[in-house]
């Protein structure tokens, strides 16, 4: 939890945001039927769709009022100022952010971009590959090299994504976005040893191999179990799933 | 049912388990991997539950409840070896073994302090499972006599009391989340006018927001960010023997394994507090009432016999309000309650009817799950304590694509995967600010039950608000929610000091 000098502050900001989504859910609710009728139904207050979303945007309305004077009484302005202060100094791509970023790009562009789009096995490697390896090996300049030239591939996999490029590409050839996706693991693979070559530390060394390993036995173990066990249509299905949907019903 | 045909069973349903070897395969699996989740740090109870849900889909109901209470009970003991071994909790459950586990481990009593917790909690998780037998019943009879009033209020103290308990700081945090679960449970159409609300025109959340996802994206995802981000240090265990069972001194303290499990049995039965209070109100109870409070912190026998007798009791207690009203008593049973659902079983009044023997089926299953747990825990301890040696980012990357994988097996949805990822980030920053998470959990779950039954009740009175004063339980209720309410307003605590003072 965050500490004391810093947590009134937060209290102002996250009230005012709580009484806000009190105020929306209120208006909401104003606009759902309360006498009137609804698709033919005759409705009166008590059994109305709104009743419940009134009461929860009246009593989170309340509650924010209280968190926001509770954290005034107790040194929120001031509270506050050190959080501005303690956020004013701080570079953008300072090493804790470039870290914290390292947790949620990788998880957001699988989940918004990768999964929908690329081969399955491939998206769980991409992932894998980069956060693994980061924060396994955990040296600031890797990770923050490593992180631009993952940024960097994400960036070309998002313009495809907006311009509907991945359509443009199946209609070429079905599978050619599982290969640049491919080109793309393999790229950050080179890359990430490369810049370990610059530490001669047999530790390290050994610890990209380790992540390595867990990088690719993870989804070779995951993706079986829920594609031929379970029997649970992945997401997209490319080259890489068919090869082993291929490998799997040969041998059954 | 007469006792004589509920042990009858209570027997048979042990013996289906143990003469069938892919069912105790699945029993010694789980729990072993229970044990491992709660052991290495960052991973817990409920994150092990929520995971194996999406594996048990194939499954028969037996079988996936063998492999969840296996889970269950095994990841709320494996919190010790952590706690034991390295002074690092595995789960905030055995964060009060630390206190007396560790120093035990530096005087080269590891394997003593381990096999007195494996003990320990193989006990406690027999009496919760007990409370579950006689408790149950009777709690979903008394819940047969319940109206919608009854329903509509007992949500409402769930929220209430679940806030009020489990928060950090000022307890008006542990509401406001519990109303923000409440609000998510609203989205999508309502179930007697069949209204969209706050689906934003979305197609998606017509159906509304379901509720594993949630429950992944709410205990799954804080716990990636915030181990990943914070720097790991993996410690050297320490060394370990021989595990001892320690029957002696187990013998020795039969009082405070009885005070222990009762109060783990009653923390457990309230709902949405978890096992981490469980065992530190147990812990600061047997120090309060001990002989020797001076030996508490040294590496105490009775410390570690309070904590983990506790918090394995209160799975027993989790279970009574979840079977009996559908209400889970913790994280952990809340997601357990998703997974019957997905299995079609609806824990309620109604299951003893609907499905009779129910109940001591999965009292059966506890009764193993201890048994299976001990037999692991004594016999493997020395090897899964190796991997407490495994650094954490090693294997968090992997249980962010099984929290993936498992959110979207539910229903097949990517859409699930859209909100499980800002649920997450919700959740790890409210966690952050001193909101407490199992409220909101709790809200997302009794939303619906609370929003039909208010509706439903004032339909059947015509909007008259009297049923909730004329009916007895929901005065009584309505009387506790209001308690709940005041005493913790300013006004009562100043009031009660000048009482108490004047006393």
């Amino acid at each position: 939890m965050m500490d004391n000098t810093k947590l009134r502050g937060a209290d102002l900001i996250t009230s005012i945001l709580f009484f806000l989504l009190g105020v929306w859910i209120l208006f909401e609710s104003f606009k759902m039927p309360l006498r009137d009728s609804y698709a033919g139904v005759n409705s009166v207050w008590y059994v109305s769709p709104a009743l419940m979303p009134l009461i929860i945007g009246t009593a989170i309305i309340l509650l924010a009022i209280t968190i926001f004077v509770h954290a005034m009484k107790h040194g929120g302005k001031e509270a506050l100022k050190v959080l501005w202060a303690s956020g004013k100094g701080k570079k953008l791509l300072s090493d804790a952010n470039i870290r914290y970023a390292s947790v949620l790009l990788p998880l957001i562009a699988m989940v918004y971009m990768n999964l929908t789009m690329v081969d399955f096995f491939l998206t769980l490697v991409l992932y894998l590959s980069f956060t693994i390896s980061v924060f396994y090996i955990d040296d600031a300049k890797f990770m923050r090299s490593t992180f631009y030239f993952y940024t960097s591939e994400m960036a070309i996999l998002l313009v495809i994504s907006i311009f509907k490029l991945d359509v443009v590409f199946a209609s070429i050839f079905i599978y050619l976005l599982d290969i640049i996706a491919l080109l793309m693991i393999v790229a950050l693979t080179i890359w990430m040893k490369l810049q370990l070559r610059k530490v001669p530390d047999e530790k390290v060394n050994r610890k990209f191999r380790h992540a390595m390993l867990m990088t690719y036995i993870a989804p070779l173990v995951l993706v079986p179990i829920f594609r031929y066990v379970l029997r649970i249509p992945l997401p997209v299905e490319g080259g890489i799933v068919n090869l082993m949907s291929l490998v799997y019903y040969t041998l059954r | 049912m007469n006792i004589v045909q509920q042990f009858g069973i209570f027997f048979s349903n042990i013996f289906s388990i143990i003469s069938s070897p892919s069912l105790l395969l699945i029993l010694f699996g789980s729990t072993l991997m229970g044990i491992i989740f709660g052991a290495l740090p960052g991973l817990t109870a409920t994150l092990g539950v929520a995971l194996l849900t999406t594996l048990t889909y194939s499954m028969s109901t037996q079988a996936a409840l063998v492999a969840l209470m296996g889970i269950y009970v095994g990841a709320v003991y494996g919190g010790s070896y952590g706690s034991i071994m390295l002074n690092i909790p595995g789960t905030a459950s055995a964060a009060a073994t630390a206190l007396e586990g560790y120093p035990m481990a530096l005087r080269g009593e590891a394997g003593k302090a381990l096999g007195l917790t494996t003990t320990a909690s193989a006990l406690g998780t027999i009496v919760g499972m007990t409370f579950v037998v006689i408790f149950t019943p009777l709690i979903a009879a008394l819940a047969m006599q319940f109206t919608s009033f009854e329903f509509f209020l007992l949500a409402f103290f769930g929220i209430l009391i679940s806030g009020s308990i489990s928060c950090p700081d000022t307890v008006q945090k542990g509401w406001i989340t519990g109303f923000l679960g409440l609000f998510i449970a609203m989205v999508g159409r309502d179930q007697l006018q069949v209204y969209p609300r706050f689906t934003l025109g979305m197609m998606q959340l017509e159906s509304g927001i379901e509720v594993v996802p949630v429950l992944i994206g709410a205990f799954g995802i804080p716990q990636i960010i915030q181990v990943l981000k914070d720097r790991q240090v993996t410690a050297e265990p320490a060394k370990i023997e021989k595990i001892i069972p320690s029957f002696g001194t187990i013998g020795r303290n039969v009082k405070h394994i009885v005070r222990s499990a009762l109060i783990g049995v009653g923390i457990g039965a309230v709902p949405g507090i978890g096992e981490d209070i469980a065992a530190w109100v147990s812990y600061g109870t047997a120090k309060k009432s001990s002989k020797h409070p001076e030996k508490y912190g040294t590496g105490f026998e009775e410390g570690i016999i309070a904590s983990e007798v506790a918090n394995n009791s209160c799975i027993g207690g989790a279970m009574i309000p979840l079977l009996s009203m559908g209400i889970p008593g913790s994280p952990p049973a809340a997601m357990l309650l998703g997974a019957l659902m997905l299995h079609g079983v609806a824990p309620g009044p109604m299951l003893e009817i609907e499905q009779p023997g129910f109940t001591i089926g999965i009292s059966a299953i506890l009764f193993l799950a201890s048994m299976s747990m001990w037999i692991v825990g004594i016999l493997l301890a020395k090897q899964v304590v190796k991997l407490l040696k495994v650094p954490p980012a090693l294997f968090m990357p992997v249980v962010a694509v099984l929290c993936l994988i498992g959110s979207y097996a539910l229903g097949l949805k990517v859409f699930n995967l859209y909100l499980m990822i800002p649920m997450g980030i919700l959740t790890y920053y409210l966690t952050n600010m001193g909101y407490p998470i199992p409220p909101l959990v709790i809200g997302v779950i009794l939303g619906s039950m609370a929003d039909a039954n208010l509706r439903r009740g004032l339909m059947v009175s015509q909007g008259s608000l009297a049923p909730f004063f004329t009916r007895p339980v929901a005065l009584i209720l309505l009387l506790i929610i209001i308690f709940t309410f005041i005493s913790n307003t300013r006004i009562y605590k100043r009031l009660l000091a000048k009482i108490l003072r004047k006393a």
